[in-house]
């Protein structure tokens, strides 16, 4: 019973990695990362002119967040995260802490943060948006069905052998960034401090929480929800293909989704009704780093809800779908 | 046959066990890592460590360059000069190149629409400041140009953005205990001119905490002040507002004289007869040639 199971897993995880998906992701990975480091690098060496004391910088970009801010073209709502911005670098400086300071661990964190509305959705359907709709197009669904195996389990090994790659491409992502962007700015920053804590009310941060965490700390509880994410995306890329039968379609359904999510939280944020779709609430590092969420009055645990209750329902449908469909053709 | 056949599946058999280990390695550890950052943000976690107190920000040292510190309003800033360089980047490549040795600006902290105020609370609470100001050999300052003529520019209805802002919209923690909020939207026609002369006294008084408190923070570094300007020169019914500036400059140069290192350069006379060509499109801040001549009047007075 579970050896079945196990075997087909197995059969599923050696099918995805003979697709070469997984090479592709950790090949776009090895061009893009060097791109990343050197406009980082370049950037740096340029403030490292500019600046010799980062706490002239960290200022300077505080009187840069406080000019706009008395800029009357600025929307409201871009004011307010100006303003929690200028009070949690306050905070840095008041503590005497680089939230900057060049090496491979914050470049990762950086890295990271920022790809995980759009980037690390893209990868997981890579691998993805074909299970189901790619073994339709074909042909060898057949086969597969008609072996004396219950459906669920053949989307169940399917279900598993994904979250075997969402994790490696996370993890593989993580050891890239740091193996490569270490080249030019040094493998240390494993033990420096960063803060999180900050508690967000309208435009005010509350800092009674704030805590400090090494850095390896801070990247492990960011890859972690950057996990819960790319689950998310995968669980719902999984129903897209089961219903739909083409892979082209599949992927283009799943792009959009997640697109109008990015283009929602950054215009729509007066739209409070936006806070439901998925899309809006991937970006779960926000509330470990303190920035403003996309709409005002979501928290982690509100995200997280949203998201659960997608993917929750994106799997009663897959498994509906899948055991009950007819196969023609 | 067979036997190659064998190979192949004990090799596929070798990858299996290889990707799932290390897979379940990486789901597992990122399971922890999203249990551990939810029970964070959620403030479940453990005792908090806590937060060393904040080094002690270190002083000037031997240095063979000269550093720059600027503060102040939308004038340090900059403003209104087409190719945004402001007075202070013009000072930088003047004194490069009188003094032959390597100037270098810490920071600009000019903030458009800055009082005096505000200056003064950001000087005693904000540790960036401080350091910037620690740091310094000179200092370049303007401020009280919103002090006296915010109400002003508002009634003129003047263009541009920044000091127009009716008060409680500004980025800055205002203390509203002391800072006398000017009344905006009087009657037009009956123009700040007595409005104006009450404010200064209270405006200098604001200068005064602001030239005191840089100089504790640094008492060797030398301090310039850019003189005020009349703006509304051109407007007959305004061309009183002069005297008052005057006022302002004269209060300015007694309270700047108590210190050592601490001077004035005068502005006003530009924007006079030749206002035209030094004021910018907003009728209120200079353009490129008016800061080009602020710059000048500075670099004159440094050797």
């Amino acid at each position: 019973m579970t050896k079945q199971l196990l075997s087909l897993i197995q059969n599923e995880t050696l099918k995805i990695w003979k697709k070469k998906r997984f090479y592709v992701i950790l090949i776009i990975l090895a061009i893009l990362v060097p791109i990343f480091t050197y406009a980082q690098s370049v950037m740096s060496s340029r403030s490292a002119d500019r600046f010799d004391d980062w706490r002239n910088q960290l200022q300077e970009q505080i009187t840069d967040y406080e000019n706009t801010l008395s800029s009357n073209r600025i929307p409201e709502e871009w004011k307010q995260f100006r303003r929690v911005m200028v009070q949690q670098l306050t905070y840095y400086l008041e503590q005497d802490v680089n939230p900057n300071a060049p090496n491979a661990v914050t470049f990762t964190r950086g890295f990271m943060s920022n790809a995980v509305t759009l980037f690390i959705p893209l990868m997981v359907l890579a691998i993805a948006s074909d299970l189901v709709s790619g073994e339709r197009s074909a042909g060898t669904i057949k086969m597969l069905l008609t072996r004396p195996v219950r459906r669920w389990k053949i989307l169940f090994s399917k279900l598993v052998a994904l979250t075997f790659y969402v994790s490696l491409t996370i993890i593989a992502m993580a050891v890239i960034c740091y193996l490569i962007s270490g080249l030019a700015f040094g493998y240390g920053g494993w033990g420096l401090p960063v803060f999180t804590g900050f508690v967000i009310n309208g435009s005010d941060v509350d800092t009674t929480n704030v805590h400090a965490v090494p850095q390896w700390q801070y990247v492990l509880m960011q890859s972690g929800l950057i996990w819960f994410a790319a689950m998310v995306v995968a669980m719902l890329s999984l129903m897209v293909s089961v219903l739909l039968r083409s892979t082209a379609a599949s992927i283009v359904t799943m792009m959009a989704a997640i697109i109008s999510g990015t283009i929602l939280s950054n215009m729509a944020s007066a739209w409070e009704g936006a806070k439901y779709i998925f899309s809006v609430n991937l970006q779960l590092t926000t509330y470990l780093e303190g920035t403003p969420p996309p709409i005002e009055g979501m928290n982690l645990m509100f995200s997280l809800l949203v998201l659960a209750a997608w993917s929750v329902g994106s799997l009663v449908v897959s498994f509906a779908v899948f055991t009950k469909q007819d196969i023609l053709n | 046959m067979d036997k190659q056949r064998m190979a192949e599946r004990q090799g596929s058999k070798g990858l299996w066990r290889g990707i799932a280990l290390v897979a379940t390695a990486a789901t597992l550890l990122l399971l922890a890592g999203f249990v551990y950052a939810v029970s964070d943000v959620m403030g479940l976690g453990g005792p908090r460590n806590t937060l060393l107190p904040p080094e002690q920000t270190p002083g000037q040292s031997e240095r063979q360059e000269l550093r720059i510190t600027a503060l102040g309003d939308s004038l340090t800033r900059g403003v209104g000069d087409a190719n945004g360089r402001g007075y202070v980047n013009l000072v930088l490549e003047g004194l490069e190149e009188k003094l032959d040795v390597p100037v270098r600006l810490n920071n600009n902290l000019a903030v458009g629409g800055m009082r005096a105020d505000e200056l003064a609370d950001k000087l005693e609470s904000d540790s960036g400041y401080q350091y910037a100001i620690r740091q310094a050999d000179l200092i370049l300052l303007t401020i009280g140009g919103n002090d006296l003529f915010q109400f002003a520019r508002y009634q003129e209805e003047a263009p541009s953005v920044e000091g127009a802002l009716p008060e409680g919209e500004g980025a800055l923690p205002q203390d509203s205990g002391t800072a006398d909020t000017p009344s905006v939207g009087g009657v037009p026609g009956e123009l700040s001119i007595e409005a104006l002369g009450e404010r200064i006294e209270t405006a200098l008084d604001r200068f005064r905490l602001v030239a005191e408190r840089i100089h504790t923070l640094n008492p060797e570094a030398r301090l310039i002040y850019v003189g005020l300007y009349n703006p509304f020169y051109d407007v007959p019914e305004l061309r009183p507002a002069s005297l008052l500036v005057q006022q302002w400059n004269n209060g300015v140069y007694t309270i700047l004289q108590s210190y050592p290192d601490m001077q004035m350069v005068p502005a006003y006379d530009l924007f006079e007869a030749t206002i035209n060509s030094y004021l910018s499109g907003d009728r209120f801040h200079p353009n490129g040639a008016g800061y080009e001549q602020i710059a000048e009047r500075i670099i004159q007075i440094i050797e």
